[in-house]
């Protein structure tokens, strides 16, 4: 049961608010709890051992590390000044032995349950490389549904308490609850304990601004998800199935179908969460922003899975890049090489293991490992001639060279990420390899106009309703960008024309959904990572 | 109060006016007619729908074993009674159940079969919540026909006209043997049939009982799609609804089935040699146990007299290649 289906939208989410809107206040923190490990048995069965083993152990965990905290403040307090440099040396090796052990439990479980396979099946290629006689068996597990998102959620939560940006929770139930919340348990957003921990635990009352605010909300994810993202995948399907078969031109096309495609539907599905959320008075952090608008590549990761990028940011890049050993080479490199290559360089190793750590978050796949390191070179060489850049558009510095400037940034940035996209989706490492030299060796144009497209799954009516709903899209991405709220400008009408507003959006997604006889159901691509 | 009435009152508006729209948008996206230029999908079995009132004795479902194994011609031929397969490829139970319910609005046949394989087709809570919506509203069904609407969808009523004269069998005299070396080895292994869709065939059953309609479960020979956990499978469903529950796999040698000739692709579906086989051992088990009248003589089944030029050609062929 995903998101955008059925079951979850006319089932399970009304049921889940009815039930909430008439229980007491009192009870409505152990019933949310209910409702949440209802949501993840539906979708993952008895594998909710995995979310309420890491739910009870990272709290434990926790509060082993708020009480050494106290003991150490309470002893710091009466220690002299001497013994409290010793003292304070000893509880912060006991703090950072209990989060290294807290951290290495969890990764652990995701290391093994994702990348156990992957592991010992590279492992064989090299020692079979070497003519060694071992063939180690390859495991395989059942992996619960979002163990990426809710263990880098502990992980956070255990991190903040050792750098003592939030204290232990020492209420079991709340805590649970900011662990297994159900509209963001499969896809995210990543939160942060701070970010929804309170607002889950006051459990408000449904009001009616919550109810149209949300509706609205998943309406619009739906519109993403359904009429384009699923419509799209007919011929992303097609050509990447069977791209031996195409003209590098339409390899390139279905390059940025799936870009678009992974943007609307995970965007979608995103805002159907948030929605979601919204209905029970849950305010979850948002994980797009407009991010085909960005000049850059580092600016695009701050527009795109934003709470991926900056659990990445927190809690990988900034320990890395102030790590203790980082500081002696990095002065070597200031010393000789000047400033801006010394924080080049401690950015470039902290950036090179985030996005060694994002590719293999999305998968244990050497493909995914590549896309990661792609955005890796692509930032790093972005760093390296920022300098230059910067004095470029200084000196052509005009209205109209700025607007051509953003433009040519903008559509720049596009294409780089669509390239990664295109490995991101192929079947493999190599597939995509294949793939990318088919674009610079064999493209030619004429397919994309002697009727060719039309080949591969979409007709024509097909092509001219993904385009007006990429234009509605395009069209809200913009007020949003100019910081306009489109559902407070709605709510600003009157109720004739806010009703009429939702019926049209109602009837425009079951009409134009890309859904029923005559199309392969989607399952939702980020829900695997 | 007064918030809570005014908020359960919009509600209701809100939601009334939607069903509303729903139900207009419904009959403007129903095909007019049940041929493929109105927008008709599924043409062959929603042949049934432009068959003369009450005019069916007995409904064949199913999935492609149903289409191909069973000839509605050859049961009107031998024993004089009407059928239909009214089944699809890759038929899930939930379509089943769609085609039964409307199936019924046109027709009351005495006796509904359903062919076993499509027990064992996937079937999701998503597509039974979507079948279940498109029989009230077939805008969810017909949506995509936006492509294709005329100004006759806005403005003509819902009147079928066209009948399948192979009533639903999909004829082919194509032959590819099957390798039959592993089909039928007795197991004590069950496959079990998932939870919905034991749920759609307790509905099915039903909605005959709820007719008086006989329900027969009937499994057609097929090697690729047929063995015995499934068989057992079905045994289990059956004894517990109770079902009668013919398995023809069990007699392929009184059948007389040639894995050699009677096939068209390698097992895996009937040809029209298979298929009338199987037609006149079913015919005869329908005739034996249920009520069905000889309507041959009957003036008003004159249509059904008219046999289609492909069914007789090939059911020429069929007697002189084997003349059983």
């Amino acid at each position: 049961m995903s998101y955008c289906t059925s079951p979850y939208l006319f089932l399970f989410l009304p049921a889940a608010l009815l039930l909430y809107h008439i229980a007491p206040q009192r009870i409505r923190p152990i019933l949310l709890l209910v409702i949440n490990y209802c949501f993840f048995w539906i979708v993952s069965g008895s594998l909710l051992t995995y979310l309420l083993f890491s739910t009870l152990s990272v709290y434990g965990i926790g509060l082993c590390l708020s009480s050494v905290q106290k003991k150490q403040e309470l002893i710091l307090k009466v220690c002299n000044k001497e013994e409290k440099h010793h003292r304070k040396m000893i509880y912060k090796k006991q703090q950072r032995m209990i989060l290294f052990l807290g951290i290495l439990l969890h990764a652990g479980i995701l290391l093994v349950l994702k990348y156990g396979a992957f592991f010992c099946f590279n492992l064989n290629v090299f020692l079979n490389f070497f003519h060694a006689p071992i063939d180690i068996p390859v495991p395989s597990f059942l992996l619960p549904v979002g163990i990426s998102f809710y263990t880098l959620q502990a992980i956070s939560y255990l991190a903040d308490i050792y750098r003592k940006k939030i204290s232990a929770d020492t209420n079991l139930l709340r805590f649970a609850l900011y662990m297994s919340f159900f509209p963001q348990i499969m896809e995210g957003p990543i939160c942060r304990y701070t970010e929804t921990s309170s607002q889950l635990w006051n459990c408000k009352r449904i009001t009616y601004q919550n109810l149209t605010f949300g509706i609205q909300r998943i309406l619009f994810g739906m519109l993403k998800k359904v009429v384009i993202a699923d419509r799209l995948n007919i011929v992303i399907k097609t050509v990447f199935d069977d791209y031996s078969q195409y003209n590098g031109s339409i390899i390139a096309l279905a390059a940025m179908f799936y870009t678009c495609q992974l943007y609307m539907e995970f965007s979608g599905t995103m805002d159907v969460v948030i929605g979601s959320g919204e209905l029970f008075g849950i305010k979850l952090p948002e994980n797009f922003r407009q991010p085909f608008f960005s000049k850059s590549i580092s600016e695009f990761w701050t527009r795109w899975h934003i709470t991926l990028g900056s659990w990445f940011r927190d809690y990988i890049f900034y320990p890395l890049s102030m790590a203790k050993f980082m500081k002696h080479p990095t002065a070597l490199i200031r010393k000789y090489l000047g400033n801006n290559y010394g924080i080049i360089f401690s950015a470039s190793i902290a950036l090179f293991c985030v996005w060694f750590c994002n590719g293999l978050w999305h998968g244990a796949e050497w493909k995914y490992v590549f896309f990661g390191l792609y955005h890796f070179v692509l930032i790093f060489l972005g760093n390296l001639i920022k300098p230059l850049s910067l004095r470029i558009t200084e000196k052509i510095h005009s209205p109209l060279s700025s607007i051509a400037m953003t433009i040519f940034t903008t559509i720049r940035t596009t294409l780089l990420v669509c390239i990664g996209e295109l490995f991101f989706r192929a079947s493999s490492l190599t597939d995509g390899l294949l793939m990318f030299k088919k674009i610079i060796t064999d493209a030619s144009f004429s397919p994309l106009f002697d009727g060719s497209l039309l080949g591969l799954g979409m007709d024509r009516n097909d092509f001219g309703i993904t385009a007006i709903s990429l234009m509605i899209v395009l069209s809200v991405s913009l007020l949003k960008e100019r910081h306009l709220s489109v559902r407070t400008i709605l709510a600003d009408q009157r109720l004739p024309v806010r009703w009429a507003v939702y019926y049209a959006l109602i009837l425009y997604i079951i009409l134009f959904g890309a859904y029923g006889d005559g199309y392969i159901p989607v399952d939702p691509i980020y829900a695997d990572f | 109060m007064n918030y809570y009435f005014s908020l359960i009152f919009k509600t209701i508006s809100f939601l009334l006016i939607l069903l509303l729209l729903l139900s207009v948008g419904s009959h403007l996206f129903h095909p007019k007619d049940n041929r493929m230029e109105s927008g008709m999908e599924e043409l062959a079995a929603n042949g049934i729908l432009g068959e003369k009132k009450d005019s069916i004795d007995v409904l064949f479902l199913g999935d492609s074993e149903a289409v191909s194994s069973i000839s509605p011609m050859e049961l009107w031929n031998k024993y004089g009674f009407t059928s239909y397969v009214c089944a699809t490829s890759g038929q899930s139970l939930y379509t089943t159940y769609r085609f039964l319910v409307r199936a019924f609005q046109n027709q009351s046949p005495s006796v509904v079969v359903l062919e076993t394989d499509a027990l064992f087709q996937g079937i999701s809570f998503q597509s039974c919540l979507l079948s279940e919506a498109s029989i009230y509203l077939p805008i969810f069904q017909y949506h995509d026909r936006w492509k294709s609407l005329t100004l006759k969808d806005f403005t003509a009523s819902i009147t079928y006209t066209w009948t399948d004269d192979w009533k639903g069998y999909n004829s082919s005299t194509d032959i590819k043997a099957a390798d039959a070396a592993g089909y039928m080895i007795p197991s004590d292994h069950i496959q079990e049939i998932e939870p919905l869709t034991a749920l759609y065939l307790r509905r099915i059953k039903k909605f005959c009982q709820s007719r008086s309609v006989s329900f027969l479960l009937v499994s057609t020979p097929s090697t690729k799609n047929w063995n015995y956990p499934r068989h057992n499978g079905v045994v289990q469903v059956a004894a517990k609804e109770n079902l009668p529950f013919l398995d023809l796999n069990l007699i392929t040698d009184t059948l007389a089935i040639d894995w050699n000739t009677d096939t068209r692709d390698e097992g895996d579906h009937l040809n029209n040699f298979g298929a009338k086989k199987v037609s006149l051992y079913l015919g005869e088990y329908l005739k034996k146990q249920y009520v069905l009248e000889d309507r041959r003589n009957d003036s008003a089944y004159q249509s059904w007299k008219l046999a289609p030029n492909g069914f007789i050609a090939g059911y020429q062929t069929m007697c002189v290649l084997f003349p059983y």
